[in-house]
This record gives C-alpha cells, structure tokens and sequence, in this order.
C-alpha cells in the first residue's frame, strides 16, 4: 500500500491522466453545445494513426501532431454533420464513427506498414531519459511538451467558455437553442465550431498515445475515450471537476499497473480496477450534475 | 427517432453509395474492384460450405441483433451485449461440462439455454440498474462491463474453469451438442464441415418470437412509449425505471442464447475471445434494419456474409475494410432523411409527417 504514496505513483498517475484530460475537454467542447458525443474513442484512435503516419512520412514528430489534430478534426466533422445536417441519432453516428475508426486504421495500418498489430517505432516530441525513478518520471513528465500542450487544451477551454464569445455562444445554443437563434446565433455552425474543437482535443489525445508509446498499435486507444466522456458526465460537464475526475481514473489506472506484478491479487481482477472505478463514479454523481438542457436535441 | 423507419429508396441509395465507396478503396488499395467481389462470393455463398459458414454466423449475429432491438424499443443502446455473450458462454460452458457424461439432449438442450438465458440477463444488470436508478449512460457502462467481462472470463478459466495446460473449459458431453445441420439428412450433405447447427432455428424463433411481442404486446407497447419519450411515458403512469431494467435485462439474456450457437454448436467448449465482437456486429444489424423483422434477417445475413467474405478476401486486401464499409452503411442509412433533404430540398408533404415509433 504504501507504493501508493510514491512520487513514481504520482507521476504515473499524471501522466496517464494526460489523454483522459485531453479528451475529456473535447467531450465538453462537443456536449456543451449540445452534440452527444461518444465518437471520442474512435477520434483518439485515428488521432493517434495521424501522428504516426505523419512522423514516419516527415520524419517529424511535429509533422505528426499536426496530422493528428487534422485527422481529429476530420472526424468530428464527419460526426457533426451527421448529426447537424442529416439528423442521424448522435450515438447511432457515433458508434458508426468509432467503428470506422477501427477498422479505417487497421486498413490504413496495413497499407502503410504492412502490419495487422501495429507500426513502427516513432520518436516523441522530445527524448526522454530512460531514468526510470519517480523524480524523474515527475520531471520528464513535467518537461514534456505534449503535457504542456494538454495544459493548453484545458486552458483554453476554461478560459474560451467564461470569457470567449465563441465560447459563450457554445454555451447558449448547448442551453438554451431558441434564445441562442433569437439572438442571431447559428447553431448548426456554432455546433459544428465546438466539434472542430472536440476534434482538436480528441486528435491531441490520440497523439499522446502515440507518443508515450513510440507506436501505433491497433485499438490502442483501448476504451480510453469513453472513460473520459464518463470523466465528462461525472465532471457535470465542467472543465474543472471533469479534470479532477481524469485525474482519479489516471490513479485508478496507475494503481492497476502497480498491482499487477503483486501476487497477492489476480491480475485479472486488477485489470478491471479503472472500469470498475469509472462505473463507481458513473453512478455516484447522478443527480448532483445536470446536463446541458439541449444536450442530444438536435 | 431517425433509426426506427427506413425508405427503400433510401437505402438502395446508401446500398449504391456503399458500393462505390467499396470499388474506391479497393481501386486504391491496387486491386481490381470485380476481382474481389468475385472472391467475396465465391467464399461465401459460392460454395455449399461457405454458405454453411455464413449461416452459422448470421445466427449469432441476429441473435445478438434482436438482443440490440430489445434495448432499442425502448430508446436504449446496449453496446453491453458482448459482455453479457462472454459470460453466458462461460456459464453455458463450465455448467455444461458438469453435465454426466450420458446427459439426454432433452435436459441438456433446455437446461444450458437457460443458463446463457439467465448469465447473459444478469450481466446486464448493473447496467440496467444503474440507468434505471442513477440516468447513468447504458453506453460507458456497457463499454465499461464488456472490459470487466473479458477479465472476468479471464479470472475465472485461470481459477479452475479451464482444463488442465488449456485455455478452455472441458469439453461438453455429447448430449450437450447441437445437431450440425449436416447431420440432419442428405439434403444437407454439401454443408460438411460448416458450423451451421440447429441453433439457425432459434434464431429464427428468436426474431420472430421478439417481433410479436413487441408488436402485440402490451409490455412490447410500453417499451415503446418510453422509448419515445420516457416524459410522456412516466406522465401516463409506467414505471419508467422498471421498464428500463426489464429492457436491458431481457436484452442481456437473450445475448446469452448466442452460447447455444458458439459453444453447443460450435466448439463444444467456452474459451476466452469466442464469438468476441459478435454484439456489437448485431447491434449494426439491428441499426440498420429499423423495425422491420425481414430487415433484420436481411441485416444479419448481410452481416455474416461480409464477415465470412472478409476472410476470404484478406490474402488481397485487409478484411478491415468490410468494418469501414458497414459504418459507412450506418452512418449513410441514419443521416440519410437529412443529408437528402439538405441536398434535393424539402420532400413533397405527403412524405413528412412524424416518424414516431408503431
């Protein structure tokens, strides 16, 4: 238990909260406009492809995640127009969404590498020391610029929806739509600029995946981005307290990977430890958070 | 709700769209598009042993289909039919190799059923529950169950399910195997080899049995009506949350009955992975064929032969292209009303109308 306490514990749990965080603002950006939004799983999971793809082709990881908030970006839009545009049911297109993700990147996977599992290595942004103590995790974790990138994700978010017009906008037509429209607001377009930032955050997400693993591996993004729309919910869609929730479910994770290697407890009941967790929070917070009015009413 | 009615018109289009889509990829992929359709078919209903193949696996997929439907009558996803499947196999499984070696199909047959009818249900409980009683989204939990239910199963074939250096439970005693269908007579002589068991004939009853009760039920009816708006439904006196907990759990158990397919007709055995995917695939299915009770065994066939055919193809083009073609269907299909009002303009009056549920 006491391994719990750790700096390494800390820095583990930070780091892999880091795409939960990510996502988990992307979620807000799309469902604070109103647009359901469990495309994030598969928008992680292509985001991460981009940056693969991008890295290996430029030689730049950069390049790469440029390519992955592009190929974020794309994706959403795909999702928002069917949902704006041709009233498909948000989860009907979501699912189509992460399902095309799916099975888009093992084809793509196979076409540029010519693997069914996954690609080559990549460097990340920036080497990191293979100094494997908990300071040093801390530290590099600390002088990641991905992290600072997530950092700037949530930033932007807290500071777009309290002091933005765009960000304002977002919120009126997630509220409220017919006011928002009455007072000149568009809200196929303000929808779809949210989107475009869901895309934005998702795609940075999947590209930190990317990154911390030197790899594209199939169906890596693992469930990821439904954790962090379950960080969302339990979160009330504020950036805040859904960061924190990111936070707790990247120490449920940590500490799964802790106790792994422990013989004390199965492994396979460890494994279940940040589901679990996230259902625990899933259902503790009911009632105490309240969706955006016009979430799923378009 | 946009996923319950469909035009023909419509998806013959998206069939047409689809298609073309499919001739791009292949095109870009260095093939010649006719080439592998030809394979495609010729792996699937080309051959007396491809069509058994697909047959068996359009069982578990409508099954699985009618258990999405359930869900989906009454306005909810259960993406947690994989998990529930996982389970009732392993029960179906670790029960049935308890079963005395001269077990009478008669008790066996019946019995098992209802252990993947029953295993399946209660997985899908605290899903249930937890939207009944908390609002929390039947999707994140269900992803979330079918993640524990892989560790699940996992834990319990490394605690003592699984044989002895194996990764499966023992064996079912024969009384306990559906019939392959080859065995049934001459007329089936050519299906030799092919999984396709008598399991296709519960499916069949499945579907239809589902498309009675939700039609003329009173339970099918309610379901309905908090499907279509759980406000109204509650204003008029239904007990939403016992509906919602009905809905999933019946959802999750006839997922279960998949066991009798994959495990009594297949492999005679449950191990970790089988049939894995096979809820979500019946979920598509279920999508996309709305309401209709031909629509879904269209669906579901559809469905197997794009699965069967994907292995067939994947020596020249990565059978992950058939998952890129059935999203694109759904998402085709669902965004359909809007995307072609939105291009050609409002349809004439007489077409628009609510398109509220039957």
């Amino acid at each position: 238990m006491s391994r719990l306490f750790t700096l390494a514990f800390l820095a583990q749990s930070l780091r892999i909260g880091l795409p939960y965080l990510a996502a988990a603002m992307g979620g807000i950006w799309s469902e604070r406009a109103g647009v359901v939004n469990v495309a994030l799983e598969g928008t992680m999971l292509v985001g991460a492809l981009g940056a693969v793809i991008g890295t290996t082709t430029s030689g730049s990881p950069w390049i790469g995640l440029l390519c992955a908030l592009v190929a974020g970006v794309v994706l959403q839009l795909v999702h928002g127009l069917a949902v704006l545009r041709g009233h498909a049911n948000a989860i009907v297109s979501g699912i189509a969404i992460n399902l095309l993700a799916a099975g888009g990147t093992r084809f793509l996977l196979r076409s540029f590498y010519d693997s069914a599992s996954n690609s080559p290595s990549i460097p990340s942004l920036v080497r990191r020391s293979s100094d494997a103590s908990g300071s040093a995790l801390l530290a590099s974790t600390l002088l990641d610029p991905s992290t600072w990138l997530v950092v700037t994700c949530i930033a932007v978010t807290v500071f777009a929806f309290s002091r933005t017009r765009f960000g304002l906008r977002v919120l009126a037509v997630g509220e409220s739509p017919a006011a928002a429209e009455n007072a000149g607001v568009s809200i196929d377009r303000t929808r779809l600029g949210a989107v475009v930032c869901a895309g934005l955050c998702a795609g940075m997400a999947g590209a930190w995946l990317a990154f911390d693993q030197h790899q594209f591996s199939s169906g890596m993004s693992g469930g990821r981005g439904f954790i962090a729309l379950a960080a969302v919910i339990a979160g009330g869609w504020r950036p805040g307290r859904a960061a924190f929730a990111c936070l707790v479910f990247g120490a449920a994770e940590a500490a799964q990977i802790l106790f792994q290697d422990q013989h004390w407890v199965p492994h396979h009941l460890v494994q279940m430890l940040p589901y679990v967790v996230t259902l625990i929070a899933l259902a503790g917070v009911i009632g105490r958070s309240r969706p955006p009015a016009a979430l799923g009413r378009n | 709700m946009s996923h319950r009615s469909r035009s023909p018109a419509r998806l013959l289009v998206a069939l047409l769209l689809v298609c073309l889509a499919f001739d791009l990829i292949v095109l870009g992929w260095g093939e010649t598009p006719s080439a592998i359709a030809r394979r495609l078919f010729s792996g699937t209903w080309g051959t007396p042993y491809g069509i058994g193949q697909v047959l068996f696996k359009a069982t578990s997929i409508a099954i699985a289909a009618v258990a999405a439907r359930i869900a989906l009558r009454a306005g909810l996803f259960n993406i947690g039919v994989d998990g529930s499947i996982a389970v009732a196999a392993i029960a179906v499984g670790a029960v049935g190799a308890k079963l005395p070696p001269d077990v009478s199909p008669l008790v066996a047959w019946p019995l098992l059923a209802i252990v993947g009818f029953v295993a399946g249900g209660l997985w899908a409980m605290p899903a249930a529950v937890l939207r009944a009683r908390f609002g929390a989204h039947e999707v994140i939990s269900g992803i979330m169950l079918n993640k524990i239910a892989s560790s699940f199963v996992g834990y319990l074939l490394v605690r003592g399910l699984a044989e002895e250096a194996s990764v499966h439970t023992r064996a079912l005693p024969r009384g306990a195997l559906l019939t392959r269908l080859d065995h049934l007579g001459a007329m089936f002589h050519g299906l030799r080899g092919s999984a396709v068991n008598v399991a296709l004939l519960v499916a069949a009853v499945v579907v239809l049995a589902w498309s009675f009760v939700a039609r003329r039920s009173i339970f099918g009816r309610e379901l309905a009506a908090v499907g279509a708006s759980p406000s109204v439904a509650e204003a008029s006196g239904l007990p939403i949350a016992r509906h919602i907990i009905l809905a999933l759990g019946l959802s999750g158990a006839v997922a279960g009955l998949t066991a009798l397919n994959d495990v009594m007709g297949y492999k005679g055995y449950a191990e970790e992975g089988l049939s894995a995917g096979v809820g979500f695939t019946g979920l598509a299915a279920a999508l996309l064929a709305g309401e209709s009770t031909i629509g879904l065994f269209a669906a579901a066939l559809l469905f197997a032969t794009l699965s069967q055919g994907g292995l067939s193809i994947n020596a020249r083009i990565p059978m992950d292209v058939v998952d890129v073609i059935v999203a694109l269907l759904i998402l085709l299909v669902s965004s359909g009303e809007g995307l072609s009002r939105a291009l050609l303009g409002p349809p004439a009056p007489a077409a628009k109308g609510p398109t509220s549920p039957r």
